[in-house]
């Protein structure tokens, strides 16, 4: 008995600092409807400055209030002004380059954090009063965990009497809930943006800084913040403050207890349940902003691949066949890995393009397909050719059955599912260990040679994208298209743009699953790490560097981008730096699409 | 994450005055670490193979020829790991392989070594199955593994009066496989002991407070703890403030090491019975020379990284030496057997199962000025950690 | 004959109830204009009668089938199509393919990943765009027409499947008088070479009281007036609903 409540009590008090993380990133959804990537960022800046006021302060608990609230608004200062230079800009972007341009953001403040801290963790001496306890039920339960408890609801309450019985809050919510109203009636959008900005990392801040004494500031707490913040987000109903706190309540407990009854499973819980709450109220917890279809776009003509383009690719292949002859083997590998990119960007970009649904998750299947030709070489000792066809395979039924959940919703909340899928993916990856080698992974899946392995590559990626051209052209793409054009449209003519949006995503997983096959081939082994968030971004990049209303675009794009990856990383020490703002500058400089191919009206 | 950084012209030999005279070329080594992803243990760990190469090239190199090691980051990320392995064998044609820290990198580049033919040697990946069921003919490890800092904790875990034991270990390979072997060695020493409870936060991710709670529900005598790093960090916190470690005794791996003691600063929890390096208390002369030698040119006392990275490099020479070529098969010959100095003292690669018979020391926490050291401690050499040769033989089925 | 008969339509939103037991009938080949105030349930009544959306209660019955909550592919597999207020066309296509995209729909090749769609049906295409005007702009995108065109081109949309009822919401809003004549006038021909029904809503009173051969008057959702033009011009409910008399 008193364990249970022990237990829950600290369920609770690690749930409050997500709880003020996410309650920023959805107030800021809310009104500005910017997914912010580098949430994550200004609840790790939090922490860090929060260390760096912390450690020069008294150490009696008024000083450390003093310092906290210090650090919230240092960092919401630095949320003003990141939506004054930046943000401000992308309002009337489409979705995803707000995604890109705050993930471009994320990267930056990595490499300044790193240079401005070093490398090393940040512990924060505790004072002997965090060090205390209260005795709860014959348990000892840490005294600053009670605090935790009790700021939780209190932050929840300001912010609800903030947004329901002040004027700013009254402002707030007409944008809420009505964007265009509020403009016509002459709210001063520019203002509150930046104001709620400012709360929002304020709130991050907050959250960074509080968790100090119980961990230290590290490089690695941006992502997996942001990732666990979006899962309460999207949990508790995009926009809604109360919804965030009880879906921070329900992770709290979940990993509480979780670890009791699941100890080897923890990672996979909170994604699970995430994707049984969006099955049932796909709205989130408490969700009220409705799902609208994205903002409608007027688009330029598609430039669909013409017969001239099929022979030349011809020749480009032929050409490609016979580098093993005279290319150096470093640079052929580098050209294996140009060709599998390509064939993972060209699948996305079927479901991106002409299928119109943002996928921040496409690793999930590039993982999947991994897994499924190293197991059947594994487990099965199928030959090669058998085992990367069994990654389009698989992956194609798992997207398509995944698809069926999915394909009802759009834009943002599209978005974010597939992301937790891929999280599911890669949390199963890490922990089911007897099936996918967890951490370790599965090694020894080496092809026979790396020069006939490169004509594998080169016939089947060339096949694939073949065969993916072929269907951006055929009925079905053009259908397809249709229904990403114009939906009330397309059913009124007839067409089912469920259906044809969940065969896009089947084929388009197929597509991410055989290039992961490859991959695991051309690796030689298959690690969890192949699922992760940085695997979809890539994808992402490749696409919108080669332009999305293109079909080549994604082959150009994947070449531009392993290009650009490749002299980043090889001549700038902080490439993450320079790719951040590679990302921003290419975002503001094309504001309508970086192949000027994505314009609105 | 994304984080991979390549590291160039890191190369230790441009230390030297750049005096342009007719030199054999030098002996590449390709050296792989996670040094953005783990910079705590590989920045001392770098300037440990920069000392050691430095050194060796002062005294005229191996087989006439210097050493030169070229560095790469993989950030943590065994694909990288693979990718970059490449490029050092394709495109930089290094004659070795050498590096890793995590076991699941240490693995990666074991099988990628194997695959391509060309000699790894692991420094710090602790795993057993890197010699043992995955080992292979190519790869050598210099680090007592999980199974032999088992052993090690065991010898003195066996002596405590506990019964109730649990383990909190990251749900990892080398989290796994160093609980297993404790327990099963423990059981084998003291057959009246339970095990009562199990945690296995995922890496880098503990929910301390809870896990500390979980561990003290299962009212234990005894725990033996196997996390490490920022986790370490926020299991002790949690612990002490909740009266986990009171009337208990602990047992814990690689916890004396200056990396993971250092962060815990006044908090550390006094009478854990760790494996670890008590640096300058250590007065042999191989280790105050070794000491010497690094703060005099990092200005900074040496961790273990430092140690293993400076062990590492010699390990190489002297099995390069004995080898007297650089071909695969002599290398794998000279490798077997070779015996190398360290600041710890002698040790050798054993042709056994290829592992390095390197020890470390076991101790006892304490506080002393507000920060964590090592007392009591004793130098456990490797050689005597390992199971018969027999079992070895069984427990590496695929290897010569 | 009645073509369609609509009895006791039924749609809230959130407790907001916006058509309130609407009933009309339309007999095949008649020419039905359906009137209101903005806000009035116009295009709700629409959405609901092409399946776009569920009504809470009420039949819409089709040549006797009842088709209330039925999905907008079948609906439209029976012969209903639809234009809509602000035309909606596929932006990123050819005006040609546009049209080539209903057609595929109507003869069921959209299962077809192989065959370059280029190669189906181009002549039919080009009737299609020939009957409304626009077959010298079949080559060209979709994004660039003028909105005259766009309504054209949605007409030509919605008679691709030789429907037996048009359901045309507000063909002319947004246009200049000049083309909102020939665009009304082009809708009346078509219905009349492919002999089906029209329901239209419109707001320009004479284009109404000219083309139509009954007019349906909403009000807040409930149906307040019927009849011809004559008729409604005198109902008393009509003027008070228009000009709050
Ligand atoms: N999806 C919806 N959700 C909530 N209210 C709606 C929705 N669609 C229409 N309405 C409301 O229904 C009423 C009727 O709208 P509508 O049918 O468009 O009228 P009309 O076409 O006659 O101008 C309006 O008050 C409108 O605000
Ligand atoms: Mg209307």
């Amino acid at each position: 008995m008193s364990f249970l409540v022990i237990q829950f009590l600290t369920g609770l008090s690690s749930s409050v600092s997500l709880f003020l993380t996410a309650a920023g990133l959805t107030v800021i959804f809310g009104v500005t409807r910017v997914v912010n990537f580098a949430h994550g960022s200004l609840f790790m800046l939090g922490a860090y400055i929060g260390w760096t006021i912390l450690t020069r302060l008294p150490h009696d608990p008024v000083w450390f209030v003093a310092g906290i609230a210090a650090t919230a608004l240092a960092v919401a200062a630095i949320g003003a002004a990141l939506e004054t230079t930046l943000l401000r800009r992308l309002y009337h972007a489409p979705e995803l380059f707000q995604l890109l341009a705050t993930f471009g953001v994320m990267l930056v403040i990595q490499d300044a954090t790193l240079l401005l801290w070093g490398p090393n963790d940040l512990p924060l001496p505790r004072a002997s009063w965090l060090r205390g306890f209260v005795t709860i039920l014959d348990s000892r339960f840490p005294l600053y965990d009670l605090v935790l408890i009790a700021i939780g609801p209190f932050v929840l309450v300001s912010l609800l009497l903030l947004l329901s019985r002040t004027r700013f809050g009254m402002l707030i919510r007409a944008c809420t809930e009505n964007r265009d109203m509020a403009a016509a009636l002459g709210i001063d959008q520019r203002l509150l943006s930046t104001t709620i900005f400012a709360l929002g990392a304020g709130l991050a801040g907050l959250g960074g800084a509080l968790i100090l004494p119980d961990t230290s500031a590290n490089t690695q707490m941006d992502l997996s913040v942001i990732v666990e913040a979006f899962v309460v987000v999207v949990v508790g109903g995009m926009g809604s403050v109360g919804g965030a706190f009880l879906a921070s309540l329900l992770i709290g407990e979940l990993q509480a207890f979780g670890i009791v009854f699941f100890p080897h499973a923890t990672l996979v819980l909170i994604f699970v349940i995430m994707a049984a709450v969006l099955t049932i109220r796909p709205n989130g917890l408490l969700g009220d902003i409705p799902l609208t279809a994205p903002n409608q776009t007027t688009r330029i003509l598609f430039t669909r691949p013409s017969p001239t383009l099929f022979w030349l690719g011809g020749a480009v292949v032929a050409l490609a066949a016979a580098t093993p002859f005279w290319l150096p083997p470093y640079w052929l590998s580098v050209e294996t890995e140009v060709l599998i990119a390509a064939l993972f960007a060209s699948g996305l970009h079927l479901m991106m393009g002409p299928g119109g649904m943002i996928s921040f998750g496409h690793a999930a299947w590039f993982g999947i397909g991994a897994y499924a030709s190293a197991l059947s070489l594994k487990m099965l000792a199928a030959p090669m050719p058998l085992a990367l066809l069994a990654a389009p395979v698989a992956t194609g039924a798992t997207a398509a059955l995944f698809g069926w959940f999915v394909v009802r919703l759009s834009g943002v909340y599209l978005a974010m599912l597939t992301l937790a899928f891929a999280q599911i993916v890669w949390a199963v990856a890490t922990q089911w260990t007897w099936l996918t080698g967890g951490d370790d992974g599965i090694l020894g899946v080496w092809p026979s040679g790396p020069v006939p392995f490169f004509w594998w590559v080169l016939a089947l990626t060339a096949i694939a994208i073949w065969l993916l051209q072929r269907v951006i052209r055929s009925p079905y793409g053009l259908a397809l298209m249709a229904a990403r054009d114009s939906e009330p449209r397309a059913l009124s003519i007839g067409l089912q743009p469920e259906r044809l949006r969940m065969v896009a995503f089947a084929l388009s997983g197929a597509a991410a699953g055989l290039s992961g096959g490859l991959f695991a081939f051309k690796t030689g082994s298959v690690f969890p790490t192949y699922v992760a968030v940085g695997k979809s971004v890539d994808g992402l990049l490749m696409v919108l560097l080669g332009g999305i209303d293109t079909a080549i675009g994604p082959i150009v794009g994947a070449i531009a981008y392993t290009g650009l990856y490749d002299l980043l990383l090889q001549t700038v020490s902080l490439w993450r730096m320079a790719l951040g703002l590679t990302i921003i500058a290419l975002v503001l400089l094309f504001p309508d699409g970086l192949a000027g191919r994505w314009r609105r009206s | 994450m994304l984080s991979r950084r390549t590291l160039l012209g890191t190369t230790a030999v441009l230390a030297a005055p750049a005096i342009v005279r007719a030199q054999p070329a030098p002996i590449r080594i390709g050296e792989i670490n996670s040094y953005s992803a783990i910079p705590s243990f590989t920045l001392p760990y770098r300037n440990g193979w920069q000392l050691a190469t430095d050194e060796i090239n002062a005294r005229g190199g191996v087989l006439g020829r210097k050493l030169e090691v070229i560095s790469r980051d993989d950030a943590g990320k065994p694909q990288d790991t693979i990718r970059l392995a490449g490029e050092l064998l394709d495109e930089q044609k290094v004659d070795i392989l050498a590096g890793g820290y995590l076991s699941n990198v240490g693995l990666a580049l074991s099988d990628f070594a194997a695959q391509r033919k060309c000699l790894y040697v692991a420094g710090e990946p602790l795993s057993d199955a890197l010699v043992w069921e995955k080992g292979n003919r190519t790869c050598f490890r210099l680090r007592p593994s999980t199974y032999m800092q088992a052993a090690m904790l065991v010898e003195e875990a066996a002596k405590l009066p506990a019964k109730r034991w649990v383990t909190v270990a990251p749900n990892y390979e080398y989290g796994l496989s160093t609980v297993k072997w404790f327990k099963a060695l423990l059981s084998a020493k003291r057959p009246d002991v339970e095990w009562v409870g199990e945690q296995w936060p995922a890496l880098g991710k503990i929910d301390a407070g809870a896990t500390a709670a979980a561990l003290a529900e299962a009212k234990p005598d005894a725990i033996l703890n196997v996390t490490f790093g920022p986790d370490l960090t926020n299991f002790v916190r949690q612990g002490n403030t909740r009266g986990l470690f009171e009337n208990r005794s602990v047992v814990s791996v690689l916890t004396g090491e200056p990396e993971y003691l250092e962060p815990l600063g006044d908090e550390t929890p006094v009478g854990w019975i760790v494996t670890g390096y008590p640096q300058e208390q250590v007065t042999t002369k191989a280790n105050q020379a070794f000491i010497a030698a690094y703060k005099a040119r990092f200005e900074k006392v040496p961790g273990m990284g430092s140690v293993v990275g400076y062990t590492l490099i010699q390990s190489i020479a002297a099995g390069i030496a004995k080898a007297g070529a650089l071909d695969l098969d002599k290398l794998v010959d000279g490798f077997s057997g070779a015996t190398f100095d360290s600041p710890f003292g002698s040790a050798a690669y054993r042709s056994l199962d290829h592992q390095g018979t390197l020890g470390t020391f076991v101790g006892t926490t304490a506080l002393k000025d507000g920060k964590g050291t090592m007392v009591d401690w004793r130098y456990a050499n490797g050689a005597d950690y390992l199971p018969t040769d027999q079992v070895v033989k069984s427990l590496r089925p695929n290897a010569g | 004959m009645t073509l369609l008969s609509v009895r006791a339509l039924t749609k809230s939103f959130g407790g907001n109830a916006v058509v309130r037991g609407v009933s009309f009938d339309v007999a095949a080949g008649e020419v039905v204009a359906l009137i209101g105030p903005n806000g009035a349930g116009k295009t709700t009544c629409f959405n609901m009668l092409n399946g776009q959306l569920q009504p809470d209660a009420g039949q819409i019955r089709l040549d006797g089938t009842n088709i209330a909550a039925w999905s907008p592919d079948r609906i439209w597999r029976l012969g209903v199509g639809r234009g809509f207020q602000i035309a909606a066309t596929f932006g990123s296509m050819t005006v040609r393919d546009n049209v080539r995209t209903a057609l595929i729909s109507r003869n069921r090749t959209v299962w077809r990943f192989f065959r370059p769609a280029a190669h189906e049906f181009t002549r039919e295409a080009d009737a299609l765009l020939d009957q409304v005007g626009l077959k010298h702009l079949a080559g060209q995108g979709c994004g660039t027409l003028a909105y005259g065109d766009l309504k054209r081109l949605e007409l030509a949309l919605a008679i691709s499947n030789q429907p037996r009822l048009l359901l045309v919401d507000e063909p002319t809003a947004g246009m200049a008088p000049p083309e909102r004549r020939a665009v009304m006038d082009l809708l009346l021909m078509l219905a009349r070479n492919n002999s089906c029904a029209v329901l239209f809503t419109e707001h320009d009173t004479d284009a109404v009281f000219r083309t139509a051969d009954r007019i349906l008057v909403m009000a807040d959702g409930a149906l307040i007036a019927e009849g011809d033009a004559t008729a409604i011009r005198a109902n008393s409910r009509v003027r008070t609903a228009y000009l709050g008399e």
